[in-house]
This record gives structure tokens, C-alpha cells and sequence, in this order.
């Protein structure tokens, strides 16, 4: 991408900036030209010095502003300390820019850096003018240009202006990667001192004038639809000024947040329609009676039937539930609408997407509407969804008014878009020396239309409509769906049954198999999306074959591992001393995988007695190629396994008479301080490109400590989760 | 109309005395720092302190705080000098930082009562929750922060 000289006062002003100084940015896509916006900007040098960078990717805990910051400064030669990191705005109709899929170092890695370099040469170009001196005796430190024969020195903050008139050099060097000293530096976070002092603004804490508070209701059965309420009784209650329609219910609206929770007590809403049967024991039986029939290819490599033939064959099945995201801080949005415009404030992964939705609820060109994204308390996937942002703007809408829409925590885990319930069955034909030579996967669970473009989608449900069922697994044979573009076959079955082989090992036959089980449950993206399932699923199977063929796990592994596994892998047995002997009820196991770029392996070392587990200690070694900041990574690791392992002992998400049987952290838990076990990063010097840190520890997490309870009891547990699954005799 | 002692100052709201403590904080006198989690006292993101005892301010109807001295994050320090917010940053501790306002009130509590607690006194007191997985960290800050609370006032950094 071109970078440009903005440093125009038009530019300046529509970025925000008061005053002058040098302001690079680029140009936005073919999109965003058509749409009448241009331009980006980027980072801003101010006359006093200060540095500010406008970003477009979000800020959910993961580190990504500092990350930014960090690429632009090394190139740029500043002290660190003196950046600031913006959130830019989405308006004008450009396209706008996610934040996931651990994405955005990987995406930004040589952006950034060169935008840096740019500026950087621009204020030693300025300073050389000034000067009357060759540019080759000018360098840059610490935010200034240092003259070398003269020791003469001069502030960025003295040369942004000068440096502003001058055109954008044409050919860009980056540094070698020893004369770095920020990348791969744990340098302290840039939004740290705001979230120790209270000062941090999140979506929730949004404050626009004039505001009004609601909050929703919604109906409990998904796809149900309002039949009743005693809206008089709301609005009788005390600051109680609207209830308003939303889609499939109501929101209450009130002077304060309180007092629209009271109005809500008193509305008592009914609800009908939709499908009140849902049950998960019913349907845990139907995915697995689905898997009792052929499903559709997604992958094949090799013949498998042929590897089969003859073979010792192993088999087992897998079983995952729902599961909510659960970010601390609740859904939440602010808007304002106007007659020919709409302002919105939102703790929201997908701008564009938000924008977009709230253009079609509310009438109005996507031109007109400004999303302004917020800090969030969390994100993990769920805040890609825009459906809190169309019921703030529908309330403000109807009001005349600003309003404030906030979920409680029971809105938030009942109406989840949750990571997909899927049962698997795995098999492996093993040859005479117990290595596999073919390993199929089928796994079988609700059908992911989502994330597929509109039309393709409105497309496709038209088309499943007249057929009465889903369009791949019932309307294409296999001899050709193997064919069918990825879109069809790994866009469609993706956050299920994933895209690609089965496992990253070395195998020579491996087979993807995905049957539909029917289900009205909204899914979505939950942290390292179908990774999530499918680690648990193959980890869990290979720790089966080793049993069965009487080998230890870890060399069984290691003999089927490519070389940078293997690297992971060996590592990891190194730093959780692997061939230790356990006392008796104690138990280790580990898990490979990789996901999003970056190689994980994690052992796990436990206690289990009766039917409780005690996670004593969690060993991770991770290559994620070249590491911008050590220290974010390992909070990421730190992270990524807590989640994982809330969900893996005890996270479950559980349907009856089609509503959400949790609400709140007392029947959906998260893992507290006290039993949260030691954890232990290694990371491996890594090459190449930079990976994704923030989805791929994981996965993990759930099959090692399976593996690990094995390991100490002897009780192989194939249905998560496994608190629940331990106490329970028949499971397994 | 609620009389309540915030930070030292005296406030006179007008809010329903059931109005719990979270949302007169958040909603009538503007400090957000206190978040709202999940409105049952589990999580503890919105805890402040009471009299100095850290309380769940989701659970606490504002009518019953006459004559008690209310600390909310905002007024734990003027500069973020409290050595639990020092190790906080010297730790890195926060991600997305929702629940540490909850998770330093429910410390400096802690370290108040307790200055040098060992890790089952840790386990016992930060009952809070986060969902990003800072607990190692939380841990590590609060001995962090007992260290440095120990030290004689007005030593030099070595």
C-alpha cells in the first residue's frame, strides 16, 4: 500500500488533530474510493513532539495497540513512551477492518514498519534542508535528528512541519533485524495505566449527551416472538420514558440504567414460536446418529478406503457442547440517530459489519453512519456479531434520543452466538508398526451458514429452503463436492469440521468428513473457532493410539511429527521434565497443535481424586515465528489456556425446551484465581513471518489434560465437559 | 435524595435508595471505573471499597451508605502511585482490563489487612474473576506490591 502525505489541513481536521505537523496515512481500498473516502491516516508527528498513531484494529485485551505502536516506532526512532493510540472511526462508507482470526500483527507486520520508516526519513530529509547538510550524515534516535560531524540536534517535534512540505520518499529500507531494539522487545504496554486507574473507556462507559439507558428483552426460545407484555406496568415504574419494539422483543427505556431494570421487572413479557422442543440429550443423539451415515468430503488426501482395507483399525467418539463466550463486559452499544445520520459507539470486532446492520435497521446510507470503536471488556468472537448495535440504534431511533442499550450477564449467556456443539468419530488404520497409515474424521453438528457473503447466503437458504435441507450435505454427491470450490466445502462445513487434514501429521491417507445435525442454536466465533473442537478431537485420538499400540505419548507423537513440531514438541518435553515419574492419582499429558500460523504443545500435570481434577501445572512451548513482544505473548498463552481450560473442566452450555439453562457465573463458572494452575511458557526462537499469539494456546489445553486424567486414572473421558463427565459413570 | 461519601467528598443523588451502590457510582456521579459484570456479586468487577472492606457494590442498595466511607478506584491514588497499581503495571497484569478495578480494590484490601499474605491467603481473598486468564499475573503483582509496601516510606528505588 502507497503510503501519502495528509499532512493537508483538510486531513489534519478529519482526523481530529489540532494544529499542524506531519501526518502520513494511505489510501484506502477501490472500495473506499468509491465511496467518497480516500484516505487513512496513520500517524501524526505533532509540533510538541508527540506522537499519535490511528489505528483501526480493536483493543480487547490482546495487546494489539502497543503491537501497532511497537511496529511504527522502531522503524520511526521515537521514545516509546511519548506514543498515543487512537481509534479511528469508521465513516464515509469505507470498508471497515476486523479485529480476529489473530490477525493483526500478521497483517500490519511490514505496514506498519515501513509507515515508520517514511516518517523517519521525512524528518531527517527536513532536518538535512535545515541544516544544509548531506542527509547521509543526519540520523535519527530517540526522536530526534542528530547532525554526526556537528553533534547538532533537532526535535521532531522542531521538524514535523518542515518535514510535512515534503513529498513521501519513493523507496523504503527497513532494518536489519539485529539493529532492532523494539521489536521482539517485552516493552510495557501502552493501555495499562488507564486500566489500573479507572480512566479506561469502554463501551459501557460511554457518555453522550442527552442519553437515555434500556435494556432488552428478548425472547428466551431462539427464532420465538413477542406475544404479550404489560407495557402500561413498565411505564408506570419511576424514570421509566419508553418501551420500544426491537427485533423479536422489546427494550425499556429509562432516565437511568436502574430504573429500565425495574421497568423491565414489572413488563412481563410472553413469547412464542420457535423451536421449544431443542434439547441437548436430543440432540447430542441425533449428532451422533448422524454420524452413523456417510457425510460429506472436505478433505482428502491419499486413498483412505485403501489404507483401511485389511488394517487393525481403531475407533473412537468425541463429544463437545455449546459454549459461550462469556467477555466480562455484557453486550452493550450507544447510538444516536438522526434524521440523515447515525452515530454509534460499540465494543465491536467487525466495524463494517456493525455499520452495515445498523444501515439496514435504521434506514439510512451506510454514508451516513459513524462507528466509533470503543475499548472492549473482552471480545473472543462474540463482538463480530452486530445484533446489540441494531437494538441501540432501533431504541434511539424510536426515542428521538441518544440511547444507552446495555445486556445483563443473563442476556449475554443466553443470547450468545456459541461456539457449535459437534460429536466426532475418529479412526485410524494403523500398520504393523501401531503408525497410522489412514485416519478419517466425521464429525457431525449444527450446519454454519454464517460467515458467508449475503448473497451467497440469502443464495444458499433459498435454495435449502426448496430442498428442504441443507444444500451440500443432501444435494451434491461426493464425487462432486471433493471438487466444489473451498467455499462450498471448507467455507461451509469451516467452523465446524474445519477445512484441511484432519491432523498436521505425517500420515500418509487422511479423510474430512462433516454431517449436518440440525440445530436452530445461533453459532459463531468463539477464541481459536473450530480449532476449539477439532484439537480436542484428534489430540485426544492420537493419545488413544499410542495406548493401544502401547507406546509412550510423547514419542509416539514425536515419530509422526514434521520438524517444526517435532522442534515444539521436543521442547516441551524438555521444559515439563516429560519421563519424571509421577506419584500415584497424579498423571501428565500433553497435546499438539497448530493453529493460525503458530505450533503449540502443552503438557499438562494433574491430581485427580474420586471425581474431582486439580490442575496443577501447565507446560507450553509455542513457535509463532518472529515475536514482537515476549512478554504479550506469554500473557496471550497464560490466557488462551485459562480459557480453554474453564471450558474443557467445566464450560457447557446446555439447551431445554429450547431455552439456555445458564445465566449468569454461578451456573456457567469460569476458573477462579485459586485453581488456576502454574503456567509456564517457553517461546522458541521463531523465524519467518510473524504468527497469530492470540487464539492458538487453546486448543490444546482441552485434549492434554484428557490425556493427563488418563494418564492418572486410567478413565479415558471422550465428552466435554469433564467435571461433569467424571461424575458420571457411563460417560467415556 | 442519597447522601454518600465517595473518595473523601460528600454527594447528594438523586436516585431510589434500592438503587444499588454500582449504578449510582457508574450512572449519577460519573465514575465508571466500577464495572458491572454480572449484577449477582459473582465476579466481583464492581468491587469497592466500604469502610475499607471490599465490598461487591452490584449487592449494596445506595440508601443504606449513610456515614460510610465509600473508595472506588478513582480514589486510590491521585497518580496511579498505589503500589498495587504500580506492580499492576510493573506485571502487566491487565488485558482487557474489565475486571481490574475490581481485582486491585479486592488487593489493596488484601494487602491493608494482610501485608505480606501467602498464596492460599491470595487464593482465599481474590475471589474476583477475569476472563482473560490474569490470575498468574494477579498473583505476582500482589507479592510484588507487598514487597514494596514493606520497604520504609521514601526509600530510594535501588
Amino acid at each position: 500500500m502507497a503510503i501519502l502525505n495528509l499532512s493537508r489541513r483538510e486531513f489534519l481536521q478529519a482526523s481530529g488533530i489540532l494544529g499542524t505537523g506531519l501526518l502520513l496515512g494511505w489510501r484506502a481500498s477501490a472500495a473506499g474510493l468509491r465511496n467518497g473516502a480516500a484516505v487513512s491516516p496513520l500517524v501524526h508527528i505533532g509540533s510538541d513532539g508527540g506522537v499519535t498513531l490511528f489505528v483501526e484494529r480493536a483493543e480487547m485485551g490482546q495487546g494489539v495497540h502497543s503491537g501497532l505502536a511497537q511496529l511504527v516506532a522502531e522503524e520511526l526512532e521515537i521514545d516509546w513512551s511519548r506514543v498515543r493510540v487512537e481509534n479511528r472511526a469508521l465513516d464515509g462508507g469505507r470498508p471497515g477492518v476486523t479485529t480476529g482470526g489473530s490477525s493483526s500483527v500478521r497483517q500490519e507486520w511490514e505496514p506498519m514498519q515501513r509507515a515508520g520508516a517514511a516518517a523517519r526519513e521525512m524528518l531527517v530529509r527536513a532536518a538535512s534542508l535545515t541544516w544544509k547538510a548531506p542527509p547521509e550524515e543526519c540520523r535519527a534516535s530517540g526522536g530526534e535528528v542528530v547532525h554526526g560531524p556537528s553533534s547538532r540536534r533537532l526535535g521532531y517535534g522542531e521538524l514535523a512541519a518542515r518535514a510535512s512540505e515534503l513529498p513521501v520518499p519513493q523507496s523504503l529500507e527497513l532494518k536489519p533485524a539485529h539493529e532492532r531494539h523494539l521489536i521482539g522487545r517485552s516493552v510495557t504496554r501502552l493501555d495499562l495505566p488507564a486500566k489500573v486507574d479507572g480512566t479506561a473507556r469502554y463501551g459501557m462507559d460511554v457518555k453522550v449527551e442527552g442519553m437515555l439507558y434500556a435494556v432488552p428483552s428478548m425472547s428466551p426460545v431462539f427464532g420465538g416472538e413477542l406475544v404479550s407484555a404489560d407495557t402500561a406496568a413498565a411505564l408506570a415504574r419511576p424514570g421509566v420514558r419508553h418501551v420500544v419494539e426491537i427485533p423479536n422483543g422489546l427494550a425499556v427505556v429509562a432516565d437511568h440504567y436502574w430504573q429500565a431494570r425495574k421497568g423491565l421487572e414489572a413488563l412481563q413479557p410472553r413469547f412464542a414460536g420457535g423451536d421449544t422442543e431443542f434439547d441437548s440429550r436430543g440432540y447430542s443423539l441425533r449428532m451422533r446418529k448422524a454420524l452413523d451415515t456417510p457425510g460429506v468430503p472436505v478433505f482428502e488426501q491419499g486413498n483412505v478406503e485403501e489404507a483401511f482395507a485389511g488394517a487393525r483399525v481403531v475407533e473412537a467418539r468425541y463429544e463437545v457442547p455449546y459454549l459461550a463466550q462469556a467477555c466480562m463486559e455484557p453486550m452493550n452499544c450507544t447510538a444516536s440517530v438522526a434524521k440523515d445520520r447515525c452515530e454509534v459507539w460499540a465494543p465491536t470486532q467487525g466495524p463494517g459489519r456493525l455499520r452495515d446492520a445498523v444501515a439496514e435497521a435504521v434506514g439510512l446510507p451506510v454514508q451516513g453512519i459513524t462507528v466509533h470503536t470503543t475499548l472492549m471488556g473482552g471480545g473472543f468472537g462474540r463482538r463480530f456479531e452486530p445484533d446489540f448495535a441494531i437494538q441501540a440504534a432501533l431504541a434511539s431511533q424510536a426515542v428521538g434520543r441518544p440511547v444507552k442499550l446495555i445486556w445483563s450477564r443473563e442476556d449475554d449467556t443466553r443470547h450468545a452466538y456459541y461456539r457449535p456443539a459437534c460429536a466426532a468419530e475418529l479412526r485410524a488404520a494403523l500398520d504393523a508398526d501401531g503408525r497410522p497409515r489412514g485416519l478419517s474424521q466425521h464429525v457431525a453438528g449444527p450446519w454454519p451458514r454464517r460467515g458467508l457473503p449475503g448473497w451467497l447466503r440469502a443464495w444458499v437458504g433459498d435454495l435449502e429452503k426448496e430442498l428442504g435441507g441443507p444444500l451440500v450435505p443432501d444435494f451434491v454427491p461426493r464425487a462432486i463436492s471433493s471438487r466444489l470450490p473451498p467455499l462450498l466445502t471448507r467455507g461451509v462445513a469451516g467452523i465446524v469440521a474445519g477445512g484441511g487434514p484432519p491432523t498436521g501429521y505425517s500420515i500418509p491417507t487422511q479423510r474430512s468428513e462433516y454431517s449436518l445435525a440440525d440445530s436452530g442454536v445461533p453459532i459463531g466465533w468463539w477464541r481459536s473457532v473450530a480449532a476449539s473442537q477439532l484439537a480436542f478431537f484428534t489430540e485426544c485420538f492420537v493419545d488413544e493410539l499410542a495406548a493401544a499400540t502401547g507406546s509412550d505419548p510423547y514419542a509416539y507423537r514425536h515419530a509422526l511429527a514434521s520438524p517444526k513440531q517435532r522442534r515444539v514438541l521436543e521442547a516441551a518435553a524438555a521444559l515439563s521434565d516429560w519421563r519424571r515419574p509421577l506419584p500415584a492419582g497424579r498423571g501428565r499429558g500433553m497435546a499438539l497443535y497448530s493453529s493460525f500460523g503458530t505450533t503449540v504443545c502443552q503438557v499438562v500435570e494433574l491430581a485427580s481424586a474420586g471425581d474431582s481434577i486439580s490442575v496443577e501445572h501447565v507446560y507450553c512451548t509455542v513457535d509463532c515465528g518472529q515475536v514482537l513482544n515476549p512478554d504479550s505473548v506469554e500473557a496471550q498463552m497464560e490466557g488462551s489456556i485459562l480459557f480453554g481450560l474453564t471450558a474443557a473442566l467445566r464450560g457447557e452450555i446446555t439447551l431445554r425446551d429450547g431455552q439456555v439453562e445458564q445465566g449468569n457465573f454461578h451456573d456457567y463458572p469460569l476458573l477462579g484465581l485459586a485453581e488456576a494452575p502454574q503456567i509456564t511458557v517457553e517461546l522458541l526462537e521463531g523465524e519467518g513471518p510473524p504468527q497469530g499469539i492470540g487464539e492458538p494456546g487453546t486448543p490444546p489445553i482441552a485434549p492434554a489434560v484428557t490425556n493427563a486424567l488418563y494418564a492418572a486414572t486410567g478413565r479415558r473421558i471422550r465428552t466435554l465437559p469433564l467435571e461433569r463427565h467424571l461424575r458420571e459413570p457411563s460417560s467415556g | 435524595m442519597l447522601e454518600l461519601e465517595v473518595n473523601g467528598r460528600l454527594f447528594r443523588v438523586e436516585a431510589g435508595p434500592d438503587t444499588p451502590l454500582l449504578w449510582v457510582l457508574r450512572d449519577h456521579l460519573g465514575l465508571t471505573g466500577t464495572k458491572f459484570g454480572c449484577g449477582i456479586g459473582v465476579c466481583g468487577s464492581c468491587t469497592v471499597h466500604l469502610d475499607g472492606v471490599p465490598t461487591r457494590s452490584c449487592q449494596v442498595p445506595a440508601g443504606r451508605l449513610g456515614g460510610v466511607a465509600i473508595k472506588t478506584i478513582e480514589g486510590l491514588s491521585p497518580d496511579r502511585s498505589h503500589p498495587v497499581q504500580r506492580a499492576w503495571i510493573a506485571e502487566q497484569v491487565p488485558q482487557c482490563g474489565y475486571c481490574q478495578a475490581g481485582m486491585i480494590m479486592t488487593a489493596t484490601a488484601l494487602l491493608e489487612r494482610n501485608p505480606s499474605p501467602a498464596d492460599d491467603e491470595i487464593d482465599r481473598a481474590m475471589t474476583n474473576l477475569c476472563r482473560c486468564g490474569s490470575y498468574p499475573r494477579v498473583r505476582r503483582a500482589i507479592h510484588v506490591a507487598s514487597g514494596e509496601m514493606k520497604k520504609p516510606h521514601g526509600d530510594p528505588e535501588p
